[in-house]
């Protein structure tokens, strides 16, 4: 792991940052797998 | 968490557009973090286990003037409750032995990789395994597999009911019993083997039949989760529906496994869920369903064992994917076979909590 930015002057900041969100994947996502569906019986 | 790390099965790679990606490829653990300004990544690099978490915000905010300490600390709280980073220094887990620790290492590391919740020491999951009451009912080709993964995963209670003796023909499938033991009860076989395979977990046995709701109430009362291994009586109102009635009553969760051939399906109850009478109320009539063939495999009565030993270590540990109220299982003449069910409770079910 590397590749960190380069830092920025405080002053250029003019916005705030926007939050960082995790979000777990979708079984298509990784997989192609179909997921069950809810609800309903096969 | 003292001096936060990336958990190893859990390494954040970067794709081309600099999201990173952490928990391998498996579904229900993997996820995403989009970092265009490479700050999560930034951070995710100093949590390998030497810095404590204010020393990682002060690191994360002199590598970016920009940043406030306000938003290094936000960046490195998510990170820390994604379910991604461990506690690299966890100390001892008093509740377990060194002999035990050694044991179940494979178990905390496995826990420790599907495990989302944010933990102290690692060891958790195996500290509920070893202090969770478990009855077995029924040890034939799906109990005889549950009941031996249930003691080698280091359950701390178990007990094992069944009325049968070992006959020649369960030798195809039933693990726990060999030619030596033709005639003596399963219970008591199973018991002896079991006691074998791991001396810390308590077992005793029964070789009772189980004729009502009345008899499975004083058998499950004291325990934490019913794995349900036999079949008999055979539905409707037969041994699942007393196992629904009664662990409904008792608040108690239930796993129900079995096969019909090179079908596998295991059944997931409990509170929080609609409950075994509901989900099968959903399941439209299929003609023929009630049929019963003796054909099975060791691989087919081995993997609805080991699916109700999956389903029961997860309502222990809290690792369950779904709440309770379900069927799933496979179809092992389709490598596309996944089946599963699940249905609402009816607005009157007695049953569901």
């Amino acid at each position: 792991m590397s590749d960190t930015p380069a830092p920025v002057p405080r002053q250029e900041r003019k916005t705030p940052r926007k939050k960082i969100a995790v979000r777990r994947l979708g079984k298509s996502e990784i997989t192609g797998w179909a997921q069950p569906s809810q609800g309903t019986s096969n | 968490m003292r001096f936060p790390r990336v958990k190893p099965e859990h390494v954040p790679h970067r794709l081309e557009d600099g999201t990173i990606r952490l928990g391998g490829v498996l579904y229900g653990i993997a996820s995403e973090i989009r970092d265009t300004d490479g700050l999560a990544w930034t951070a995710l690099t100093l949590m390998d286990g030497t810095r404590s978490r204010q020393e990682i915000v002060t690191a994360l905010q002199s590598r970016c003037a920009a940043l406030t300490r306000d938003d290094a600390d936000e960046i490195v709280t998510t990170l820390l409750s994604s379910g991604h980073v461990e506690e690299a220094d966890p100390g001892s887990c008093a509740a377990l032995s060194e002999r035990e620790k050694e044991r179940y290492r494979r178990n905390r590391d496995y826990f420790r990789w599907v495990d989302l919740t944010p933990r102290d020491h690692g060891w958790e999951s195996q500290v509920l395994i070893k202090h969770a009451r478990v009855l077995v009912l029924g040890l034939g080709g799906t109990g005889s597999h549950a009941a031996w993964s249930l003691a080698a995963a280091g359950v701390g209670r178990l007990h094992l009911v069944d009325p049968d003796v070992v006959e020649l023909s369960n030798l195809n499938r039933q693990l726990l019993y060999t030619e030596a033991d033709l005639g003596r009860p399963k219970s008591e076989v199973a018991a002896q083997r079991l006691r074998a395979v791991n001396t810390d977990v308590e077992i005793t046995a029964a070789a009772c039949t189980v004729d009502g709701q009345e008899r499975l109430a004083a058998l499950a009362d004291g325990f934490d989760v019913l794995a349900l291994c036999a079949d008999r009586p055979g539905e409707p109102y037969g041994i699942r529906t007393w196992a629904n009635r009664v662990c409904a009553k008792a608040g108690i969760p239930w796993v129900s496994g079995g096969y019909n051939g090179p079908l596998v399906s295991v059944g997931v109850f409990g509170p929080g869920g609609p409950c075994f009478e509901c989900v099968r109320a959903g399941i439209p009539p299929r003609p023929g369903a009630d049929y019963a063939f003796p054909g099975v495999t060791s691989a087919s009565a081995g993997l609805s064992g080991q699916l109700v030993a999956h389903d029961v270590l997860a309502l222990i540990t809290g690792l369950l994917a779904t709440p309770p109220g379900y069927f799933h299982g496979l179809t092992l003449l389709d490598p596309d076979g996944h089946v599963y069910a699940r249905h609402p409770a009816r607005p009157d079910c007695a049953f569901c909590s």
